[in-house]
């Protein structure tokens, strides 16, 4: 088998044992909980009878290893449970809202990278230079700034004061037709640039500081000596080996704004899966949590997966090894 | 048309911006004060049908002596707590079950027990109980609660009493609550709208909120005269006995009923506010009667 396939056979497998993991943590987590969910999920008011059939209904009164068995069988039918609180079945209430999600972190994902590498270059071929320092200082705000502190100041600001966009919402409901999209899109700007400005920082002092290293390496120099054209040096050259820690990072920043949307998505009422993970908080709907844990972990972990795999593929070190 | 903002603030950015007309929710305390001086925003106020409080674990000692328990409400700095942390919206229960929101059941002989750490002292002195030291419950949801509980604490301290607090998430708190494991639990009630069920629910023994885990002989008798009542006068009369009782014996400390604040835009009005967040300004009446100016 050639090295690549069995590079990805091995992630593949690594990424399954991850993903079981969580599962098992999330699975765990839950359960370990103060009080049963049937205090949750029903009046206080109701007697011991009602509250033995709804824990009976949602398998709660078996023992601990007789329900995981249980769930890992559902899990590999792709049956997530029922809702307490909705009465749907889990699959059905997370899929609704996953597209809104993979939305926003992949706008938000794509528009790190078309900011940062950019960024990322003009800092690091400027070396100690005002521009430099300027990409710096951004980055470190960046990363300090809290995502619910920056969307409110955008609402605030972009969409109150200035009148630019929308207050919250994904769409408006009087939109119908082509200009649906376009109000979809307008609606996704502010919780995207909330996600962009909290994310982009790690991403561009990474990538500058990965690519001065790659700049100072001997090929690179090597490069210049042959006359090529610094364009090039930069950006076939020493981009090409500076992207490799940051594609890595990249894997990392995806379960980052994952898990970043459950608050952006609560700030700007976007109807995505990290809004119904608060909301689910709330109403104590552990199936849904649950749920949904699963589906972020499986997220990241797929995600993670393939970042290791386009590493393989840009570093041939990496996937002979 | 509804629209549902998961988070207080952007629903206010939306109303100011004009996105919506009305917030269906009742407002925190923190956010009247701004929008009630907003151009083109109204404000509505109306006292609630519910109330904040504090429950004694009557099964526990010393919170099973009456003294003890009085020595406790006479610690607490209720004018302080609705000015600072209800930021004045909030009026007095006079520490009764039955607030003046249910004007026809009130007993307007009840009144609320002063801050007084000095007879608090005196209290636990007859009671023959030192270096009191108890832990108090409550969820780290509700902002308010939170807010006040080290009010609680610290006017306490004043008394020699120790409070520690435990605030917890909202699921271990029901556990708790469920479990009767505390020596003082703080929360609150939305809806008390019907003076007999609430009464039994919260002071019979075997009632489902009955946070004081109080079993009271002559309290029961009460309660259950007033379930069996026909006569309207008779069932106020043993509603307002049964709420002095309470009182007397400081079985539930009531301390506040909070104002609930909802707001609408001021280019329609008509509203009819009810003092229920269940209904508050959206109830089919309230919106039947809203006109567009």
């Amino acid at each position: 088998m050639p090295p690549i396939a069995w590079f990805a056979l091995r992630r593949v497998g690594h990424g399954v044992v991850t993903l079981w993991f969580a599962i098992t943590i999330t699975f765990l987590l839950l359960r370990l909980l103060p009080g049963d969910p049937a205090t949750a999920i029903a009046s206080t008011n109701m007697d011991a009878t009602m509250r033995q059939e709804l824990l009976t209904k949602y398998g709660l009164t078996e023992s601990l290893p007789v329900q995981y068995v249980k769930y890992l069988g559902q899990l590999v039918q792709g049956d997530l449970g029922m809702s307490f609180s909705q009465s749907e079945p889990v699959s059905t209430v997370l899929m609704s809202r996953l597209p809104w999600t993979m939305l926003l972190t992949g706008s938000a994902l794509v528009m790190t990278v078309v900011i940062g590498i950019p960024l990322g270059v003009a800092a690091a071929t400027h070396a100690q230079g005002a521009l430099d320092r300027a990409v710096q200082v951004i980055g470190v705000v960046g990363q300090s700034l809290f995502v619910p502190s920056v969307g409110i100041f955008f609402l605030y600001v972009l969409g109150l004061k200035l009148q630019w966009f929308p207050i919250g919402g994904a769409y408006d409901e009087n939109v119908f037709g082509a200009a649906w999209y376009l109000d979809v899109a307008r609606h996704l700007v502010l919780p995207c640039l909330s996600l962009v400005l909290v994310s982009l920082g790690s991403y561009v002092l990474t990538l500058r500081s990965t690519l001065i290293d790659s700049l100072g390496e001997d090929f690179c120099v090597l490069a210049h000596a042959k006359g090529t054209p610094e364009r090039v040096v930069v950006w076939k050259h020493g981009l090409r080996n500076a992207l490799l820690p940051t594609t890595t990072l990249l894997g990392l920043q995806l379960g980052f704004m994952v898990g970043g949307a459950v608050l952006t998505e609560t700030i700007f009422a976007y109807p995505g899966v990290g809004r119904e993970i608060y909301e689910s908080v709330i109403r104590l709907d552990f199936p849904v949590l649950q749920g949904a844990f699963v589906l972020l972990a499986l997220t990241v972990v797929v995600a993670n997966m393939l970042t290791d795999l386009a590493y393989g593929l840009l570093d041939p070190r990496v996937r002979n090894a | 048309m509804f629209k549902v903002y998961p988070d207080v603030n952007t629903e206010i950015l939306a109303l100011k911006k004009g996105d919506v007309d009305v917030i269906a929710n009742a407002l925190p305390p923190a956010q009247v004060k701004d929008l009630k001086g907003t151009k083109g925003i109204s404000v509505a106020e109306v006292p609630g049908l519910g109330f904040t409080h504090m429950t004694y674990n009557m099964k526990r000692k010393p919170m099973d002596n009456v003294l003890v328990r009085q020595a406790l409400a006479h610690a607490v700095d209720y004018e302080a707590i609705r000015a600072v942390a209800v930021q004045g919206q909030a009026v007095t229960a006079n520490s009764s079950a039955i607030t003046d929101t249910l004007k026809e059941f009130a007993n307007p002989s009840l009144k609320e027990y002063s801050f007084d750490p000095q007879k608090s002292k005196a209290l636990l002195a007859q009671a023959g109980v030192k270096d009191l030291k108890l832990t108090m419950i409550y969820s780290l949801q509700d902002p308010v609660i939170s807010a006040w509980s080290s009010m609680v604490k610290d006017s306490a301290a004043k008394a020699g009493i120790t409070i520690d607090l435990k605030g917890m998430d909202r699921n271990t708190y029901l556990a708790k609550t469920v479990e009767g494991d505390y020596d003082i639990y703080a929360g609150s009630f939305a809806i008390m709208d019907e003076p007999v069920s609430n009464m039994s629910l919260q002071y019979l023994p075997d009632g489902a909120i009955n946070y004081s885990q109080v079993n009271d002989p002559k309290l029961t008798k009460l309660i259950q005269q007033a379930q069996a009542a026909v006569d309207p006068e008779q069932q106020k009369t043993l509603v307002q006995q049964a709420a002095a009782h309470v009182h007397d014996n400081m079985i539930d400390n009531i301390m506040y009923v909070q104002n609930l604040n909802v707001a609408h835009s001021s280019d329609w009005d008509g509203f009819v506010v009810k003092p229920s967040e269940l209904l508050s300004i959206v109830d089919p009446a309230s919106l039947a009667n809203a006109r567009h100016k």
